[in-house]
């Protein structure tokens, strides 16, 4: 299982009731974290760059994993992501996204901007618990980062 | 003396001379005979017979020639000799003279005898046939015809023995070279000594070959200009011009199409006689200025609602002053280009709006595959949560689980409604009205009496335009702005909502709705009319109603955008649509 300090994830989403579901599953599967939740694309950068409300702040953990949604408010997820893969110093982040978007269009675009991994929010209960968890045990247990 | 001079003067003496001896022989043979038949013996008879004979034969001689005064034998002969001397070589003189003008003239000559031969040829003949005189002299004359004229020409020929003089007639020849020349001849007679009869023809040939030729060229290319005056579907205007006037020399017959004139009635008129002035004013002063200037003008003319396409070249025809135009009547290619032209507009437009309606079918799958799967994605996931809480036996969060699903479900029935709204806009337009905003606004803030009256906001109404449009959905348009002024007016704030218009130097009319509200980033300017885009997602409504906004005023043609200056300096929404000007 997971050992040492809880993992830092930064989980994007304007649907509170989807923020809930991730952290929930998350939480169930007992795996080893922190999830800071943030609303908009705003927000994201605001968090990662120290930014706006952020600014000076301790409680904005550098993560380990992004879990980025795609329709945000303010600044959209394709544009969050393509600035935090576009800044040396956030670069190395895994951004996994996160939505519910299927369409062509955004995958192309989320691959091109350097997304780590793309996955759509299954219609189902089951699926979205396999899911996270999956991707918990590999994003925070399986894959190895330089920090 | 000369043998000439000599024959002059012996001629009556020896005459003398001759008769008289021969009146002595007869009357000396008279007297013998005489003698034997009467046998006188005595010598004296004899004697004075032969003398009574001589006399009665010489007197007469005598006589007759004593009737021209005897003296006249030798005075003539002393002074005629003079005048024969003198005539002769006159003659001499002139023979010579003509002789040479014969030989040496310029024009060829001929003369052929009553036989038809030819008894002289000059060297201005022997030039033009190439025959020596020497070959056909002696020769009939129709050696000199070739042979599809010489029957013809030997008529013609023979008609100047009976008399006929010609003035000009037009023979052939054929040269000694086969060549065929056309000379125009014309002869004269020479008469016998009694001035009755012919004894001799003189001619003389004009080669008229090349001038022939050139008229047969004229000919041919007079033909030729008048077949293409008579066929041309190219109207063609040959103009003699001044400054003043242009004036018809030839026109082709199509322009009849044209005028109404037969080409025949066109020439030697003015162009003020045929066009109307105007057209004929300009007409004459680009005639004038091609040719003037020597140069070749295009042009674009219409006339009696029919386009020309012109071209005029200036030439030199003799001292007069020419214009050549040629004239092509375009207005039906220029019909074909311009329906060619607004075919291509409208397959244009309608491109823009086939792409415009992809793009919305674009954003509405994107809204269907987000937006309405999200409230699926929470009532499915929170309904198996709270089957797995029910297996486990948990109960602490059934009520929070139920009311995220039943809210999720409310949010659906919402989207649906505002999507189903949103393809009303574009399928249902009602037909346009003329109408004053003023009157819209006023209905509108009727309708939002309670909203303004509860958040003690104070709206502004100026002078507006008249608009010619969809009644009820401007009204729509306009309650939407100022409910989002009223919304985005922090509630500690009393709204004042300014509604009015701005006429910009090209003559829009711009209407704006401005706020004292939040105000918005310029980053969101432009996304806020997204579908279902919110700022804040703690605002209330699904985000549809700018893009609502956007899809009327966009149907009717007007544009509509945000302006602010930043965070907490209000909002102005600008707007156009088909305004009717004062």
């Amino acid at each position: 299982m997971i050992v040492g300090e809880p993992l830092v994830i930064l989980l994007v989403e304007d649907n509170p009731d989807h923020a809930d579901l991730v952290k929930r599953n998350l939480e169930d599967f007992q795996v080893a974290n922190k999830i800071y939740h943030v609303e908009d694309g705003e927000a994201a950068l605001h968090y990662l760059k120290g930014l706006g409300i952020y600014a000076g702040s301790v409680g904005n953990p550098r993560p380990d994993l992004i879990l980025l949604d795609l329709r945000l408010p303010k600044i959209d997820g394709l544009e969050v992501l393509k600035e935090v893969k576009t800044d040396s110093g956030l670069r190395n982040i895994p951004v996994v996204v996160l939505t519910t978007s299927d369409a062509e269009l955004d995958l192309a675009k989320a691959y091109e901007y350097h997304a780590n991994s793309y996955v759509t929010k299954p219609v189902d209960f089951d699926s979205i618990s396999d899911l996270l968890k999956d991707l918990g045990y590999y994003w925070l247990a399986w894959n190895k980062r330089p920090w | 003396m000369s043998e000439k001079e000599r024959r002059v003067i012996s001629k009556p003496i020896v005459k003398l001379f001759l008769v008289l001896v021969a009146s002595i022989i007869v009357s000396d043979f008279m007297t013998q005979a005489i003698m034997l038949v009467i046998e006188i013996p005595i010598t004296w008879v004899y004697q004075l017979i032969d003398i009574v004979l001589h006399a009665l034969l010489t007197i007469p001689v005598v006589y007759i020639f004593a009737k021209r005064p005897m003296s006249e034998l030798f005075i003539r002969s002393e002074e005629n000799l003079q005048v024969a001397d003198s005539t002769y070589d006159k003659l001499i003189e002139t023979n010579e003279y003509l002789n040479n003008l014969f030989t040496y003239a310029n024009v060829p000559i001929v003369v052929w005898d009553l036989s038809l031969k030819i008894t002289q040829f000059n060297t201005a003949f022997e030039q033009l046939t190439g025959y020596m005189s020497v070959e056909v002299c002696g020769q009939k004359i129709d050696i000199l015809f070739p042979n599809f004229s010489a029957a013809e020409s030997l008529d013609k020929i023979r008609n100047t023995s009976t008399g006929e003089r010609w003035e000009t007639v037009e023979i052939p020849i054929q040269c000694k070279s086969g060549q065929v020349k056309t000379l125009l001849w014309n002869s004269a007679n020479v008469m016998t000594k009694t001035r009755d009869k012919v004894s001799a023809t003189i001619a003389q040939g004009y080669d008229i070959t090349n001038r022939i030729a050139a008229q047969k060229a004229l000919a041919q290319s007079n033909e030729l200009l008048s077949s293409l005056m008579k066929y041309s579907p190219i109207y063609v205007l040959i103009k003699e011009v001044n400054s003043e006037q242009s004036r018809v020399l030839r026109v082709s017959e199509n322009f009849r199409d044209m005028t109404g004139i037969a080409a025949a009635d066109m020439i030697g008129k003015t162009m003020t006689e045929l066009f109307p002035a105007a057209f004929a004013e300009k007409i004459i002063a680009d005639d004038w200025e091609s040719y003037s200037q020597g140069k070749n003008l295009t042009l674009a003319e219409h006339l009696n609602g029919r386009d020309y396409y012109t071209v005029k070249f200036p030439f030199t025809m003799g001292e007069r002053n020419v214009l050549g135009g040629f004239t092509i009547d375009v207005t039906d290619e220029k019909q074909a280009l311009k329906q060619l032209h607004d075919a291509m507009n409208s397959l244009k437009s309608v491109e823009n709006d086939l792409r415009e309606k992809n793009t919305e079918l674009e954003q509405f799958t994107y809204t269907v595959s987000h937006d309405l799967k999200s409230p699926l994605i929470t009532i499915k996931g929170y309904a198996g949560g709270l089957m797995k809480d029910i297996a486990n036996g948990r109960t602490d969060r059934f009520e929070k689980d139920l009311k995220r699903i039943s809210s999720a479900a409310d949010k659906m029935t919402g989207l649906l409604e505002d999507l189903l709204e949103l393809s009303r806009i574009g399928r249902v337009v009602h037909p346009p009205v003329e109408f004053k905003l003023n009157d819209a606004v006023n209905d509108m803030l009727a309708l939002l009496a309670g909203p303004v009256k509860e958040r003690n906001a104070s709206v502004i109404v100026h002078d507006l335009p008249a608009v010619n449009a969809d009644r009820g959905r401007i009204q729509e348009v306009l309650q939407n702005l100022v409910e989002n002024a009223l919304k985005f007016v922090p509630g500690e704030k009393d709204p004042v909502i300014e509604i009015g218009q701005q006429i910009h130097t090209n003559g829009e009319h711009v209407v704006f709705v401005r706020d004292n509200g939040r105000g918005i980033d310029s980053r969101y300017l432009e996304t806020i009319f997204g579908l279902f885009n919110k700022l804040d997602t703690a605002s209330v409504g699904s985000g549809i109603g700018l893009a609502v906004v956007r899809r009327i005023i966009e149907i009717h043609g007007g544009k509509i955008w945000a302006e602010s200056g930043g965070i907490g300096t209000g909002a102005t929404f600008y707007l156009t649509l088909p305004f009717i000007k004062q």
